[in-house]
């Protein structure tokens, strides 16, 4: 089996955190997305990790079962590669 | 499409300025990480070798500290930045604080093992500057024979692991394919490309590159100069002078090789350093605000002139060649009337309306619009604002450098501020 694909911010990306949030702001399109506490630390903790990396990184950190959990980093990592703003990328 | 749980989307115009302007910093810095370049381009701003360069450590605490202020984007540059073997820590480091990076690069020493990890930063941007679609004239600019292939491959190398390169192209008398050529190569490599009419004076004050500079003419026949359109109205005009005409010391800065900080590349005022003193304290000193509320407005002559909706003046270019940070300059007004003939077909430069100075070079503005073809050159004029403006801020204004002078060095502005050791000594990437 393959190994897992791991995620990678955009090139076309900048970001800040601003007070609780973090705002990614895409060059291209000069938008920016705000992610609230949860999807803070998923961001600033996404470059090379996997998906179950980051379920696992959430259930450590915040009180909430594994299966939500992967659901809510599914649905979250689904939302920003649909926005160009991660790529989920085959190891090397 | 409906928002995910973790995250919301908004327009972010609004919050990019609330973040960069909540601090008043630029939301975009030029960082220049290496004091040497391995060409010698005839129309270059730069002196090499006289700065000095930070330590990777110290270049990263700079990084630390312009995320800190909350710059967004950095533009990293040399010299040529690929001289030095930790470039790449260099831009890892940009790229873990949160920055959207741009490369400038000449791409001369750009292979494929660099090529490799360059892609795998993550770079928003590689700039790379190529003067013309062939050899000869390209490498008559570098002065470097075999720079064209050599840039070329590494553009390749880039492209090919996909990483989104812009090429760029100024216009000089020595290149007069090159914008046509370079258009083609960026067609055919997948590039972007800019291009641009004008260049600016050495660092050091010398106007030697401009002995290079495109004729105004040419640059209209190449399409580098469009038309001149009028503004649609008054308002239109009251809106134009109101506006700054660059981001000087606003929306972008300069950190030179040493850590020196400067409003733009080309603008001689150093506002301090990046290590000795902090970029808090940097970007909001006394001599900062001056370009925070900097207009058109402030420009006496340019802010009567007719052709004002023609003219790219630059500041710093007018401090160099008319000895005024805020007044006009002739090669500015000569790229004007050329744009404005070239709307309104044959010229006229009438004879001086009475008051005008007369050591003003001939055929200089501000302009009236006489009847359409027909200028004439009108008073200068400047008020108590300007003088006190210029009393407060005594560098704007010096005597203009002699178009003879072929000044060397040394340049009292490019004195070491501080010796730095180089951060490797050989000069050459691998
Ligand atoms: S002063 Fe000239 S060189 Fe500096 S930012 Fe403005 S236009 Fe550019
Ligand atoms: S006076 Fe010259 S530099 Fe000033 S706006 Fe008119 S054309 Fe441009």
């Amino acid at each position: 089996m393959n190994p897992p694909d791991r995620l990678r911010r955009s090139a076309d990306t900048a970001w800040r955190r601003v007070d609780d949030e973090v705002a990614v702001i895409s060059m291209d399109a000069n938008r920016i997305r705000l992610l609230n506490r949860i999807g803070s630390f998923l961001w600033e903790r996404c470059e090379g990790a996997t998906v179950h990396e980051l379920a696992e990184a959430v259930c450590a950190r915040y009180e909430v079962d594994a299966e939500t959990a992967r659901r809510d980093v599914d649905a979250f990592v689904d939302d920003l590669r649909a926005r160009g703003l991660v790529t989920l990328e085959p190891q090397r | 499409m409906s928002d995910g749980p973790l995250s919301r989307y908004r327009d972010g115009n609004a919050l990019l300025r609330a973040l960069s302007t909540r601090a008043g910093v630029p939301t975009g810095v030029h960082l220049q990480v290496a004091d040497r370049c391995n060409h010698t381009c005839q129309h270059c701003y730069q002196v090499q070798g006289q700065k000095g360069e930070l330590s990777l450590d110290e270049v990263r605490r700079v990084i630390d500290d312009l995320a800190a202020q909350g710059v967004l984007t950095l533009n990293v540059s040399g010299g040529e930045a690929t001289l030095r073997h930790d470039l790449v820590d260099i831009l890892l480091h940009a790229r873990a604080r949160g920055f959207a990076v741009r490369l400038y690069t000449n791409a001369f020493l750009v292979d494929e093992a660099l090529a490799d990890r360059l892609a795998a930063v993550g770079l928003h941007e590689v700039h790379v500057s190529l003067y013309a679609g062939e050899a000869a004239e390209h490498d008559l600019v570098t002065r470097v024979p075999g720079s064209f292939a050599r840039t070329v491959d590494g553009v390749r190398a880039l492209r090919a692991r996909n990483v989104r390169v812009v090429l760029k192209c100024p216009a000089t008398a020595i290149t007069p394919g090159g914008a046509q050529g370079v258009e083609q190569l960026a067609r055919e490599l997948g590039c972007a490309l800019r291009t641009s009419a004008t260049l600016t004076p050495r660092e050091d004050g010398s106007l030697l590159p401009l002995d290079v500079a495109a004729s105004p003419a040419s640059l209209v026949a190449a399409g580098l100069l469009t038309p001149w359109r009028p503004h649609g109205s008054e308002a239109d005009r009251a809106d134009h002078l109101a506006s700054g005409s660059c981001g000087v010391g606003r929306s972008g800065v300069v950190v030179l090789p040493n850590g020196d900080v400067l409003p733009c590349t080309d603008t001689p005022l150093r506002l301090g350093n990046a290590l000795d003193d902090g970029l808090a304290k940097v970007l909001h000193s006394d001599n900062i605000a001056l370009f925070k509320g900097l207009t058109r407005a402030h420009v006496h002559g340019c802010r009567d002139c007719d052709l004002v909706a023609a003219c790219h003046r630059c500041h710093a270019t007018a401090l160099y060649e008319g000895g005024d940070y805020l007044g006009p300059y002739a090669s500015a007004c000569a790229h004007a009337r050329a744009r404005y003939q070239a709307a309104v077909g044959a010229l006229e430069v009438l004879s001086p309306e009475p008051g005008c100075e007369p050591t003003r070079a001939p055929l200089m503005g501000p302009y009236k619009i006489e009847r359409e073809g027909q200028l004439r050159p009108i008073p200068d004029l400047k008020t108590s604002d300007d003088e006190a403006l210029a009393m407060r801020h005594s560098w704007i204004r010096r005597a203009p450098t002699p178009r003879s002078e072929v000044s060397i060095l040394p340049a009292s502005k490019l004195v070491r501020a501080r010796s730095r050791e180089r951060s490797d000594d050989d000069g050459s990437y691998r």
